[in-house]
Parts: C-alpha cells; sequence; structure tokens
C-alpha cells in the first residue's frame, strides 16, 4: 500500500486499449478500452450476448483480440495462452467451471503447480500443502475429498482458492454466485473484499446487481460490444445500469397478481415424497391447479431440485410416495418419457447438458416433441418444420437470424426461450421449470416470466422451481418453501414476500448443510 | 475419507475404503471374477496349477502387457493408441534387420526406441497441435506403421540371430529376462503415474483438457510424453515378441491394438480419460492371459477362446458398470 501512496501517478494495474474482436462478420467486441487498478473492482455489466466473456477471455489469453492491446505497467503486451496470462499474475475463474473431477480437492487446488522436487510430486505432499493454504484461506474443506462428492458451491470455493493461491494479482470472476446459496455468497463477497484490500484487483461479472454495486469501485457496461457507459456506484441507482444495458428505459414486468386458479380437481398432486439420497426429501405435498403458478423456492442443497427432478421423471433416484395426474393415481415417474405420456412438460436447470442439442438446428429443438404434425407419412418434412417453427419463434420472441440456425449460436436467454416453446408446443397440462432464467439476461428474464404467467392464465398448471428469490416472489401466485427435504412455508397474497421466504429457507441452513454433508460423506465411504 | 470414522466397527470399514480408494468398481468386479476363474482352473483344469504353467502365463503376457502400459498412459490421458498394433511388429523387423545387418544390440536397441518414439511423437503431433481426433489419428497411423513393418520385413519371416534374442532367455527360477524387464517397467510406469509431476499432468489432461490448459499446462508437451511413451513401449514389447520366437515378421503383434485396449478398460479405466492406472491394467492383462492360458490347456478351439474372451470383457465391466449404477440408484 504504501509503495502505491509513494507513486505520482498510479498506473493502473493493466489497462485495455482499443480491444476489438470479430469472428467472420460478426463483431463480438469493438473498440474497448478499459483499465484495471490494483486495489480496485471493476464490475463488468451487460445483457448476454453484450461481449464481456470475450473481453475476459481475451484478459486471460484464451482468445487473443483481432485489434487492439493491453498496456502492463505502460508495457504493451498481448497474452498468446492462458500460461502467458497467468505468469502476468492473471487468473481467471471461469462460469463453467474447470475443475478434474476425478481429482481431489488439494490436487485441484494446486491444478498444474504441485509442489515438486526433481519433478517428483506425491500425495502426501499435496495434501500438506492444500491443507495449509485451505486453511489460510479459510475456506473449511477437506484437501482429500474428492471433487465429485462436493456441492456445486464447494467446487466453486475450490476455484477461487485456486486463482488465490496461485497469487494472482488480477483475478476475474465470471459469475461466480451463480449457483451459491444466500450465506454461501455473503462469505465469497467478504472474501473478495479482503482480497481487494490487499492489493488484488479484481474483474466482476454477475448478473445481481446489487452484489456488485456493494463490491465494484467502478462499473463498466456493454451493450453490443461496446463500452455503453463507465459508472461508479456512488451516485448511481440500479435502475440507470439497467437502463445503459438494456439502452432503454427497463419495464417492470406486469404479473397478474390474483390468482386464476380453477377450482376444479387440481392437475398434479403430489403426495409424500421421500428419498433416501442427499438432499433427501422428507415427505413433500403440494398441488398444483389449472390456472395458477406454484413456486418452489429452495436454497442449494434444500432438495427443491429433487421436487423439479421427480416431476420430470429426470431423476435416477428413487423416490417413494405417489403423484396424482388428473385424478389418477400413480409411482413417481420413473423416466422423462413417463411424465410426457402424462401430458408434463419439464425444462430442466440445465439447458447446455439437458436441455438442448446445442449443435442442431432450432427448428428441431421446437418440433422435437411434436414431430407429428410437421411430418407426411412418418417423414419429416424440412417445410413443415420451419413453418411451425417460425410461429413459435414469433409468438415467443427469439432472436434469431433463421430457424436453421443452430441452438448454440443463440444467447443464453434465447437458447432458453426455445427450450420453453419447444415444451410447450405440446400443450402439456403441467409445465414444469427448474431454474428458468439461471445465467439469462435481464430483458430475457421478464419475458420468461410473463410466458410462464401467460402459460398458466391460457389454462395449464405451471411448477417453478428455483432458488432465485426474486423470481420465486414476481411469477408465484402461491409460493412454497423448502428447507431440508420439506416444505416449511407457503406463502400467497399480500403474506408472499422476499424476506418471509427468505427467512423460511434460511431459518437452519447452517445445521442442515453440516448434516447433509456429512452424511454425503459417509455415503462415499458405504459405496466404496 | 482422513475425517472418516475412526473407531469402533466404522474402522474396518474406512480402511477398506481407503485401500479402494480410486479404484472403480469395475475394478473391484474383475478382481473378484479373476479370482474366481483362477480358482476354478486350479480346481478343474490339471497341470493349470503347477509353476511351468506361470511362467507360461507370465511370458505370454509380457508382450501385452508393455503395449498395455503405453495403452494405459493414452487413455488416462483421454485418447487412444491404436498405432501400437503397427509399431510393435515394426519395433521386432526394424530389430532383427539391425541386429541381421551386423549392428550390436544395445546399438539397435536405441534406435528401435528412437523408431517408436518418433511414431509417437507424430501421433502427439497430429492429436495435439492439429487437433485430429486420437481415434482417427492412431488409426491412420496404425495403418502406415503396419505397412513399414511389412516393407522392412520385404514381406517374409526373418529370424533373429541367437544372440539378439537374449531376452527370451532363462534366467532365475525359469523366468526369461524380458519377465523382470516387464515387471520393471510396470514400477516404471507406475511410479509415473503416481509420484511425478508429468504423471499428475497427463491425469489432468484426460480429466478436464481445458482445466489442464487455464492452468498453464501445456497440453500439447504432456501429450507428446504420453504418445512418444506407449510408441517406445510398443517397439520395446516388439522386440520382446521377436526375442520369444526368434523371428520377427510384418504382423508379430498385430493383435495388441484391441487386447491393450480391452486389458485397460478391465483395468478400470473410463474412455473418457482421467481415471485408471497401472495396477488395474496390469489385473486386466493377468486377466485376459489367464482365460486364454486356461482354455488352451483345456483345448479348446481358438475361435471359441475369441468368443470367451469378448464375453469376459463384456461380462466384467457390465459387472462393474451394474454395480456403480444400484450405488447411484441408491
Amino acid at each position: 500500500m504504501t509503495n502505491r501512496m509513494s507513486c505520482q501517478t498510479q498506473l493502473p494495474f493493466i489497462s485495455v486499449q482499443s480491444v476489438s474482436k470479430r469472428y467472420g462478420a460478426t463483431t463480438v467486441l469493438q473498440d474497448v478500452s478499459i483499465d484495471i487498478m490494483s486495489g480496485n473492482c471493476l464490475a463488468l455489466i451487460g445483457e448476454n450476448g453484450a461481449g464481456k466473456s470475450s473481453l475476459v477471455k481475451i484478459l486471460s489469453g484464451i482468445i487473443q483480440p483481432t485489434e487492439g492491446w493491453m498496456d502492463m505497467q505502460g508495457v504493451r503486451t498481448r497474452f498468446g495462452s492462458p500460461r502467458e496470462a497467468q505468469a502476468a499474475g492473471i487468473a481467471i475463474i471461469p462460469q463453467e467451471l474447470a475443475y478434474v473431477p476425478n481429482m481431489t480437492v488439494g490436487e485441484n487446488l494446486l491444478l498444474g503447480r504441485w509442489p515438486q522436487r526433481l519433478a517428483c510430486t506425491s500425495s502426501r505432499r499435496i495434501r500438506t500443502v492444500a491443507r495449509r493454504l485451505l486453511e489460510e484461506l479459510d475456506l473449511g474443506l477437506d484437501p482429500d475429498l474428492l471433487m465429485t462428492e462436493l456441492g456445486l458451491a464447494q467446487r466453486q470455493l475450490v476455484e477461487i482458492g485456486k486463482a488465490l493461491s496461485a497469487d494472482a494479482r488480477l483475478v476475474i470472476l465470471d459469475e461466480p454466485t451463480a449457483s451459491l446459496n444466500g450465506v454461501e455468497a455473503e462469505r465469497l463477497l467478504d472474501t473478495l473484499t479482503a482480497m481487494k484490500r490487499r492489493g488484488v484487483a479484481l474483474v466482476y461479472i454477475s448478473h445481481r446487481l446489487e452484489e456488485c454495486f456493494r463490491l465494484a469501485d467502478q462499473m463498466v457496461v456493454l451493450r453490443n460490444g461496446q463500452v455503453a457507459a463507465r459508472r461508479t456506484p456512488s451516485g448511481t441507482t440500479p435502475k440507470q445500469v439497467v437502463t445503459d444495458m438494456l439502452g432503454r428505459d427497463y419495464v417492470e414486468p406486469h404479473l397478474t397478481a390474483a390468482s386464476q386458479r380453477s377450482e376444479d380437481a387440481p392437475v398434479v398432486r403430489v403426495i409424500d415424497w421421500r428419498t433416501e439420497q442427499i438432499p433427501r426429501l422428507q415427505g413433500i405435498d403440494f398441488e398444483a391447479h389449472r390456472g395458477e403458478v406454484v413456486a418452489i423456492f429452495g436454497l442449494v442443497g434444500s432438495g427443491a431440485e429433487r421436487i423439479a427432478q421427480g416431476l420430470g421423471g429426470h431423476t435416477r433416484s428413487r423416490i417413494t410416495g405417489s403423484i396424482e395426474i388428473s385424478g389418477v393415481r400413480g409411482r413417481p415417474f420413473r423416466s422423462p418419457a413417463a411424465a410426457r405420456r402424462a401430458r408434463v412438460g419439464y425444462v430442466p436447470a440445465e439447458r447446455k447438458t439437458d436441455g438442448l442439442a446445442l449443435a442442431r438446428p432450432i427448428q428441431e429443438a421446437l418440433t422435437v416433441l411434436v414431430s407429428g404434425r410437421v411430418s407426411r407419412g412418418g417423414v419429416v418434412t424440412r417445410r413443415g418444420e420451419h413453418r411451425f417453427a417460425m410461429k413459435l419463434v414469433s409468438r415467443f420472441g427469439i432472436h434469431c437470424r433463421s430457424p436453421q440456425q443452430s441452438v448454440g449460436e443463440l444467447s443464453g436467454g434465447n437458447q432458453q426461450k426455445v427450450l420453453l416453446a419447444g415444451r410447450l408446443a405440446a400443450t402439456p397440462d403441467l409445465l414444469v421449470l427448474h431454474e428458468p432464467t439461471r445465467g439469462v439476461d435481464v430483458g430475457a428474464r421478464a419475458q420468461i416470466h410473463e410466458l410462464i404467467v401467460e402459460t398458466a392464465r391460457n389454462g395449464a398448471a405451471v411448477v417453478v422451481v428455483t432458488s432465485d428469490l426474486a423470481e420465486a416472489v414476481a411469477v408465484a401466485d402461491r409460493l412454497h418453501v423448502v428447507r431440508n427435504g420439506v416444505i416449511v412455508e407457503r406463502l400467497s397474497g399480500a403474506a408472499k414476500t422476499e424476506s418471509a421466504a427468505l427467512t423460511a429457507a434460511t431459518a437452519a441452513t447452517a445445521a442442515t448443510t453440516d448434516t447433509a454433508s456429512s452424511e454425503s460423506v459417509d455415503d462415499g465411504i458405504r459405496a466404496r | 475419507m482422513g475425517t472418516g470414522p475412526a473407531t469402533g466397527p466404522g474402522r474396518g470399514l474406512s480402511v477398506v475404503s481407503r485401500a479402494l480408494r480410486g479404484r472403480s468398481a469395475v475394478t473391484s468386479g474383475v478382481l473378484v471374477f479373476y479370482v474366481v476363474l483362477s480358482t476354478f482352473f486350479w480346481l478343474q483344469v490339471p497341470g493349470f496349477g503347477s509353476y511351468n504353467n506361470a511362467v507360461n502365463i507370465i511370458s505370454t503376457a509380457s508382450v501385452v502387457m508393455v503395449v498395455s502400459l503405453g495403452q494405459a498412459l493414452a487413455i488416462i490421458s483421454g485418447g487412444f493408441d491404436l498405432s501400437v498394433g503397427g509399431v510393435v511388429p515394426l519395433g521386432a523387423v526394424v530389430f532383427a534387420q539391425l541386429t541381421n545387418g551386423g549392428m550390436s544390440i544395445p546399438m539397435s536397441l536405441v534406435l528401435v526406441l528412437l523408431v517408436g518414439t518418433a511414431v509417437g511423437g507424430i501421433n502427439a503431433l497430429l492429436i495435439g497441435p492439429f487437433g485430429i481426433n486420437p481415434l482417427i489419428a492412431t488409426l491412420g497411423t496404425l495403418s502406415i506403421t503396419g505397412g513399414i513393418a511389412f516393407t522392412v520385413a520385404n514381406g517374409v519371416t526373418l529370424q533373429l540371430r541367437p544372440e539378439a534374442g537374449i531376452l527370451g532367455d532363462p534366467t532365475v527360477a525359469q523366468l526369461p529376462y524380458f519377465a523382470f524387464l516387464v515387471v520393471g517397467l510396470g514400477v516404471f510406469v507406475h511410479l509415473l503415474l503416481r509420484y511425478t509431476v508429468l504423471g499428475r499432468r497427463i491425469y489432468t489432461v484426460g480429466g478436464n483438457s481445458e482445466a489442464a490448459r487455464l492452468a498453464g499446462i501445456r497440453v500439447g508437451l504432456v501429450l507428446f510424453g504420453v504418445y512418444g511413451l506407449s510408441g517406445a513401449l510398443a517397439s520395446l514389447a516388439g522386440v520382446v515378441a521377436a526375442s520369444q520366437v526368434l523371428a520377427a515378421t510384418g504382423d508379430i503383434g498385430a493383435t495388441t491394438t484391441l487386447v491393450s485396449v480391452a486389458a485397460v478398460v478391465l483395468g478400470g479405466a473410463a474412455l473418457t480419460g482421467g481415471t485408471g492406472g497401472v495396477p488395474g491394467t496390469v489385473l486386466g492383462v493377468l486377466l485376459l492371459a489367464t482365460v486364454a492360458n486356461g482354455m488352451n490347456i483345456m483345448r479348446v478351439p481358438a475361435f471359441y477362446q475369441q468368443i470367451v474372451t469378448g464375453a469376459v470383457l463384456l461380462f466384467a465391466v457390465g459387472f462393474g458398470r451394474l454395480q456403480e449404477t444400484f450405488r447411484d440408484r441408491r
């Protein structure tokens, strides 16, 4: 610190100079210049596809700019590989975590930098160094556990520990809190603040604006690959930032408050669902009627995701109890096909791995459940497929050049719309959505929320399972809060507030997580 | 696991789990299967349990063992080395031609190893910088090296000078020299994987090559190590094969491609990379060799043996997979 104070003019740790990136005719970044100061946090804000990821990939040497360069303490630089960026003290924690699943926490923490003597290393030495590091960083992880034995949040912590222990002087975090619960996110923000004090520069990407406001010293808003605005948290409101991102005023989505729940028998009734596997369900009961949105809100590890997977038949673990669909009682679905036969439309949380064939054209994703309607004599006609897809593209506001474009080329929000539209094409009686707006930009998020409510109002029953509090409160007619495998709170009408839901969801989070993780370790032992 | 229960009845469990740690269910299944099978042969097949027969199994397993050690490296790194089926005969015929041409045995060995390493280097080049899928890349070099092997041998069987076949000469307890060589190589590869930085890097590249790249590991260099070693081991296996029969042809050991992949997979390695190791691979090789040996003594015709070998592979691996599935379902 004293060093910096004595400097007359403080040079940025690194400054990006007029960087552009083009892929063929597509420009993803255009003439972007930013300064990153040591000990400061720069929040990079923008909708999906605005160029945030490309910019940080250039900073960390994963891709190279088409034009422009970087200045490091006055020296002109370009990183040819992640290795070069790393040597310059730059670490990135990508959104899609880059860890080695079959290795231990310790091995991953020190990935590529294992303690060595004469090119040799050993598990014991790795463990010793890792344990010391984990204590220093206060991450509370066992270095001997395999990564596959950890929950998602803990895997994220390992990634963060990896960057910190590499003595990085600039750490880039891409949506680090997306899969963390409130307590864990809080702890991460504290860790990051402490890093700033130690003089580490941060580049922070998050859809959660409140985090950006808390952590950032400067905010750069990107739109269509260009810098749309530079702001500081003080003297700026979140609303202004959203306006910068969208390039227009943000309109609060209008969601009908009054439920239009039908008084007939419920479309689905879940009766006493229980599972053996962690996170464990311990007696889940609820129902959903035509015309209403039932939101199931629970933090990571609460068991909420098991409910979504159970409703979609998307699980290998056995669920006991029963399910009643339109008055017919049966066992919980054993396969996605069984759920589909019961006229359930299921939108899984992981659209890229579980939902969409990214390399295939949009029109196939839209017609996959209704191929009978776009074929003649069992042969799918391209024209029929195209015509059907065009209708859905305009109805759901999917931004694409053509339905023949591959799904993977779309932004996250549009991919999610494609997935949702494809499920709705089959006009399900019950629509189940799991984390419907994870990693989706603000604009698309509002549109998806409107679509969810509209689907219910058009006569389907909708169940939304989410760990996103604002989302749960916004879309729900009735809001169920899950904690520790049971529904601990049922909220509706005026009682349905964010604070009520969060209180119910977190009341015993610490204790719950502890037992859950130790039990899963025991499971691991028995399984071996 | 270090924090697992340390007292009472849980302790034994924890020790077992620690011992089996890192072994997949596939390996444990194969181990059980191997013990059951050996016991069956021991009881049912006269002569199976004799010392001579044990030496016999070790001798016949040697060539495949050496090749499989290299194959294990390739599979752990997330790839394949199909070219071994061409490099083994290439090593054999080059060794035969060099020694017949009057070159000293050590010098010939060095040159043979260089040839194998060079083929491996080309494989690494095709897979790394050129980005060709390992299956395709090594399928190509398999065909090329196999063809070169025939060319070097002029299409005929080359006799080996008896002194060039020294590796096949018996030593203590009737064991040939190459048996000790194989054990040494096994220990070498095991230590390489367990205790060297290169070993960790191989597991990392196979487990998640993007993570390896982001961690600053030069994936291309690691692949050079993997395929270079695999090529060198395969060419050495060719010399072993030639010394066993004092002859070399363009197709000696050409079947090792599929057998080595089978052995490594039996040993618990996943074709997706990142798992596996020498102990499992040794087990896989021994299992296949023991099945073949037992049936040979029982005078089961070769074509039935082929069927049984395939069935053993599917049964052993399938058994392990079933175990894993049941574990997941709980």
